[in-house]
């Protein structure tokens, strides 16, 4: 348990510092990807179906839990 | 306790068959658990035993006999088709979805990793079940269908039980009601059938009815009281039912943590008389039914609720409150250190404790912005998952002129939660969004349960006895003998029965009867 609980707090420790080099590089990359999810839509564009319509209609599910 | 707890997920996913828009979805959802089985594990059985979706947590119980038949998860020949994950978690068809339910773990992150290894899990056995029955099944991680129908994204928290069950109802109300702020996935349109056109941050609040209540699938209530602790009589489980499906893992980690970190105030405000009804009071709507959707449907996230206590606040505001005091008490209970920080005694909850502050920044940045300020904002859209949803959509209805109730945004807004990537939107984004889970971890995840909790030995003596489990809960396992008799192995403590208590145990077990021996032995 010992060992566990120093591998869980290493793992923490790391991923704490990526969080920090993480917002800094998300924020610099995001600068450009402003436009960048204008490119995306082309894309995005060509996965949705053909017939949105058709594709938005027969989406039924019946209610869970 | 801090943000460290038992706690778990359980998904439940859309299904559909692209080769036939009328396909039975209880029958499809049927395909993709027997995609999910093993030829090794699909003859085990789920034990009900320990199942009492009856009790209620405000102390008295349902009558059978009046209870509508969709609340008896526990009348197996409803529901026969049940798989336990690798993982220790669980695969099974729950009404007329596929669902998977986590393995317990012990913190947020350990809990969105294993909710995301069920998404890959569950893509795998839809496309297995697609080869297996020539259909085109797709799975989708969303709530609702937008004509009416809603299905769950729950979480569950160990609590102890000697936190008064009202006290939980009255701190927990506001922080469901305003969570959403920053947990919302965003859902395309308003009103359970899409009455008005619009966008709105959360898929599940238009489909909340009551206040409080045991009943998920109807009148679904804010604070859900089905009691049924999966664990020993010292703690309860809180189930919560008005989450959001997350394709984002900020969202997803802070649902998680934040409420794990309400708990601990409830159990903790007492030991430095902070005075946590009071709190509540200020803070919990007079309505809040008409304030969980109200929230939802305000984009400029400043919009007052009335509230019990006379006055008015905004869900920000609300959120800005819970954190205080989740500070106050923290201070008074861990001391600080030289710059006021509470000593918080573990990283997952400074780490918790530091996003939702940034979540909360990114919120108000968004309350301050107009429409194309917002646009811009990659920051916060890369947490925020409603932000990046509707920056997305906002930019195609300028781009072609659209209104909210065009089909092409309705069929992005499906589309965002598919999980089979060529036909998903949101993985077309992915790299917008932050990530907090590595490719190796959530390969692991799948195949691998948690170490820290009793869902080890549980996956453990399935992998290893696999023939001879006839049949496995949460809380027990249950093996056929040498001697033909069943036999069961107790694992009701969700935190005992870890790999470090349990290896060393099975090190020497060759055989079932092995097994039956070394586990009576440890009790």
């Amino acid at each position: 348990m010992p060992q566990e609980q120093e591998r869980r707090s290493q793992q923490s420790q790391q991923s704490s510092q990526t969080d920090g080099q993480e917002t800094a590089r998300v924020e610099s990359d995001f600068a450009e990807q402003a436009s960048g999810l204008d490119a995306l839509l082309d894309d995005i564009e060509s996965t949705l179906e053909t017939n949105a319509e058709e594709y938005v209609s027969s989406f039924v599910q019946k209610g869970g839990e | 306790m801090t943000v460290l707890r038992v706690m778990g997920t359980e998904t439940e996913y859309a299904v559909t068959d692209r080769a036939n828009p009328r396909a039975n979805p209880v029958q499809l959802s049927f395909d993709v658990v027997d995609g999910a089985a093993d030829d090794d594990r699909r003859h085990i059985r789920w034990d009900y035993r320990g199942e009492d979706p009856v009790n209620d947590a405000r102390g008295y119980r349902l009558e059978r006999a009046s209870a509508r038949r969709d609340m008896l998860t526990d009348s197996p020949q409803l529901q026969v088709v049940n798989t336990i994950a690798p993982n220790g978690g669980r695969i099974y068809v729950d009404h007329a979805h596929p669902e998977y339910s986590a393995p317990e773990t012990l913190d947020p992150f350990q809990a969105l990793l294993y909710d995301r290894a069920g998404d890959r899990l569950m893509l795998v056995a839809a496309r297995e079940a697609s080869v297996r029955t020539g259909k085109r099944i797709e799975l989708f991680r969303n709530n609702v269908d937008g004509k009416g129908a809603s299905w769950g994204s729950h979480e569950s928290y160990q609590i102890l039980r000697s936190v008064p069950f009202d006290l939980l109802i009255a701190i927990m109300t506001p922080h469901f009601v305003t969570r959403q702020i920053y947990c919302g996935t965003g859902r395309v349109g308003l009103g359970e059938r899409c009455e008005t056109a619009g966008f709105q941050l959360s898929q599940r609040a238009d489909y909340v009815h009551a206040k409080v209540g045991l009943q998920t699938t109807f009148d679904r209530p804010i604070i859900n009281t089905r009691d049924e602790s999966h664990s020993t009589d010292r703690y309860r489980r809180l189930h919560v039912i008005v989450g959001d499906a997350n394709r984002m893992d900020t969202p997803e980690a802070l649902r998680l943590g934040t409420t794990s970190m309400i708990a601990w105030l409830a159990e903790h405000a007492d030991e430095v008389g902070y005075d946590l009804t009071a709190l509540a009071c200020r803070l919990t709507p007079a309505d809040p039914v008409e304030a969980i959707h109200m929230v939802s449907h305000d984009l400029t996230l400043q919009q007052p609720y009335a509230t019990e206590g006379g006055g008015t606040i905004t869900a920000w505001q609300t959120q800005v409150l819970l954190r205080s005091a989740v500070y106050e008490v923290a201070a008074g209970v861990y001391g600080t250190d030289i710059d006021g920080e509470p000593l918080w005694p573990d990283e997952p909850t400074k780490r918790i404790m530091a996003m939702w502050g940034t979540a909360l920044e990114d919120v108000a940045r968004v309350a301050h912005a107009d429409d194309e300020e917002r646009m811009g904002m990659t920051g916060a859209a890369g947490r925020l998952e409603w932000l990046l949803k509707w920056q997305l959509m906002e930019r195609l209805r300028t781009r072609r002129g659209l209104g909210w109730n065009d089909p092409k945004i309705r069929a992005m807004d499906i589309a965002w939660a598919a999980l089979e990537p060529r036909a998903s939107v949101f993985e077309a984004v992915r790299a917008h969004a932050i990530s907090l889970i590595d490719d190796a971890a959530l390969d692991g995840a799948r195949t691998t349960a948690p170490a820290s909790t009793r869902a080890w030995l549980r996956a453990e003596v399935v992998r290893r006895f696999p023939n001879d489990v006839v049949a496995a809960s949460w809380r027990s396992i249950t093996v056929r003998g040498g001697d033909g008799q069943l036999h069961d192995i107790d694992i009701a403590d969700p935190g005992e029965h870890t790999e470090a208590a349990c290896r060393a145990m099975l090190e020497p077990v060759g055989t079932v009867d092995d097994l039956i021996r070394a586990c009576s032995a440890e009790r």
